[in-house]
């Protein structure tokens, strides 16, 4: 696979605040990259860096195997934070004005408008798009060129649930076209239904770096209930690969070691002649998994 | 280069605001010959000795002095060039486009090199437009016509040009500097009745004339002297002196190289 992104302890600093901290990553072309944290992790300063509107404090970063500059941001489409057209002119318009810095034809302006539904309204003004058809614009903007790499910067943030359909299936039809995607988001389950792997952030620093489908949270959680459920407690509690008991309304919930599950607990409580009533491991969603990487660390 | 002038040209053509300051300073332009007449008489009636047989010339379109005469008074209607320079410039920083511009794979130093080169070009349309108007004028109400006089002091055109370009760059520098429309175009305003209280005081309480002549606002207007005073009889510089076109020339690359400097210096 060759490489499309590599950053080597890529450091943003303002002031005092550390906003990306010697972040290293590398990440191959072809896929859905994801990266997630929640808001003010850094992730778009990291983009920023990587797009030449944020300069960077120290570190080093390069596209495509060794490229940077300008030339390289006219092979990749990106969008951050919000899609940033003038608002007076219409989709026809300010996509010219990209055609043009990109030093390419409108030869492709009617398919990307039509890849994002837009074709109808391309003669209408910016400022009367509702957010989900502005954010769609920028999808198209970002496909003029037909990039190698596309980043998206929250696309989906302040769509109705109908918008958000829309632009993730937008984004799984480009994925479809073998385009390496980098999708930041603060929403697990975005990333999710999209990404094959990615990276957390938490502060500016890189605390999950895998696939999406890894075990991220490397614990376990199993609901159990007895007839007795002081004993129950008493008896939990003395179990060293128990984490945390929570009581809940179907009796406790526990946190184990990664290495073990329901199975052992089941046996170790037997062995001391506790007999349980209700034994299930609870899988963890990704939002929950998510909420506890970034609380861990 | 080329790329950066239509880059430049597909950002303003919509742009409703560029085009209602573009027609009003040219009206204003037109407005200033047309109107003029009536200054001519009363400059003759006043100030001058009846026996030169003057009436019913019209002193301010000779040939010769036309240029002169026109391109000193069209200076004092460049703040609205300027204006519109800020607001087509400062709205890139406020509505962010400069910084997509970034991202979709513009330089810095590109983008503000197409600002540069737009304003050479739209200085060029309206020195043109300038020219055009002189000769209109000139032929249709000019005492003395003829190719060799017609020509004579062109040049003062090229000052008029230096002049354009230099007022539209440091508009531009507002700009990068202060990023928001409304306040840049205060800002500018407010410098330029700054410099003319200042200049006051530099040159005539303190009497530093060098250091008064070198005031950026000043220097602008400094390369076409006045020429009405000749109708009241009192010497005047008829020609473009190349001390003043060397201040313009340094002050022009004075805003580009600090332009640059900005927009490289700070984030987006």
């Amino acid at each position: 696979m060759k490489q499309l992104l590599k950053t080597e302890a890529l450091t943003k600093r303002y002031g005092k605040l550390t906003a990306v901290n010697a972040l290293s990553i590398e990440i191959e072309e072809g896929q859905v990259f994801g990266m997630l944290g929640p808001n003010g992790s850094g992730k778009t300063t990291t983009l920023g860096m990587l797009l030449g509107v944020t300069e960077k404090t120290s570190g080093n970063f390069s596209w495509f195997g060794g490229e940077s500059g300008p030339e390289t941001r006219k092979k990749i489409g990106a969008i951050l934070e919000r899609p940033i057209f003038f608002p007076g002119y219409t989709a026809v318009e300010n996509l010219k004005i990209v055609a043009k810095i990109k030093g390419i034809d409108l030869k492709n302006m009617d398919h990307v408008l039509g890849l994002v539904n837009l074709y109808d309204r391309r003669n209408d003004q910016f400022g009367a798009y509702s957010l989900g058809m502005k954010q769609r614009l920028a999808i198209a903007a970002a496909m003029l060129c037909d990039p190698k790499a596309l980043i998206l910067d929250e696309p989906t943030n302040g769509l109705d649930p109908e918008g958000i359909a829309q632009i993730r299936q937008i984004i799984l039809d480009i994925a479809g076209m073998g385009k390496s995607i980098i999708l930041a988001s603060h929403l697990l389950d975005e990333v999710q239904k999209v990404c094959s792997s990615c990276i957390i952030l938490r502060k500016g620093e890189l605390v999950f770096q895998g696939a999406v489908s890894a075990d991220m949270g490397g614990m376990k959680r199993v609901e159990i209930d007895a007839p007795n459920r002081e004993q129950l407690q008493e008896a939990l509690k003395e179990i060293p690969f128990v984490n945390a008991i929570e009581k809940d309304a179907s009796g406790f919930l526990v946190t184990l070691d990664a290495q073990q599950d329901s199975f052992t607990l089941n046996k170790y409580l037997q062995d001391r002649g506790m007999v349980v009533s209700h034994l299930k491991t609870v899988k963890k969603t990704l939002e929950e998994q998510f909420l506890e990487i970034v609380k861990q660390s | 280069m080329i790329r950066l002038i239509q880059l430049e040209w597909l950002k303003a053509k919509p742009a409703r605001f560029f085009w209602i300051l573009l027609m009003l300073y040219m009206a204003l332009l037109i407005s200033v010959p047309i109107s003029v007449q009536g200054l001519s008489d009363w400059i003759i009636r006043n100030f001058l000795p009846e026996n030169l047989g003057l009436d019913n010339v019209n002193l301010f379109y000779d040939f010769q002095d036309i240029w002169q005469n026109f391109t000193f008074v069209f200076q004092y209607f460049s703040v609205f060039l300027g204006t519109l320079i800020i607001i087509h410039v400062a709205r890139e920083f406020s509505l962010k486009t400069a910084r997509q511009n970034i991202i979709d794979g513009l330089s810095k130093s590109e983008f503000v090199w197409s600002k540069v080169l737009f304003i050479a070009f739209i200085a060029a349309l309206i020195t043109l437009f300038v020219a055009l108007l002189a000769l209109l004028f000139g032929a249709l109400f000019s005492p003395s016509v003829g190719t060799s006089l017609m020509f004579e002091n062109v040049h003062f055109l090229g000052a008029y040009y230096l002049h354009l370009v230099q007022d539209m760059l440091f508009a531009m520098f507002i700009a990068m500097l202060v990023r928001r429309p409304g306040i840049a175009v205060v800002v500018y305003l407010f410098y330029a009745w700054l410099e003319s209280f200042a200049h006051l005081v530099i040159k005539h309480a303190l009497g530093w004339d060098l250091v008064a002549k070198l005031l950026p606002n000043t220097a602008t207007k400094g390369m076409i002297h006045t020429p009405m005073y000749k109708y009241v009889l009192q010497p005047v510089q008829t020609y473009v002196a190349w001390e003043d076109l060397a201040i313009s020339v340094g002050y022009i690359g004075l805003f580009i190289v600090l332009s640059m400097w900005m927009m490289k210096k700070r984030d987006l």
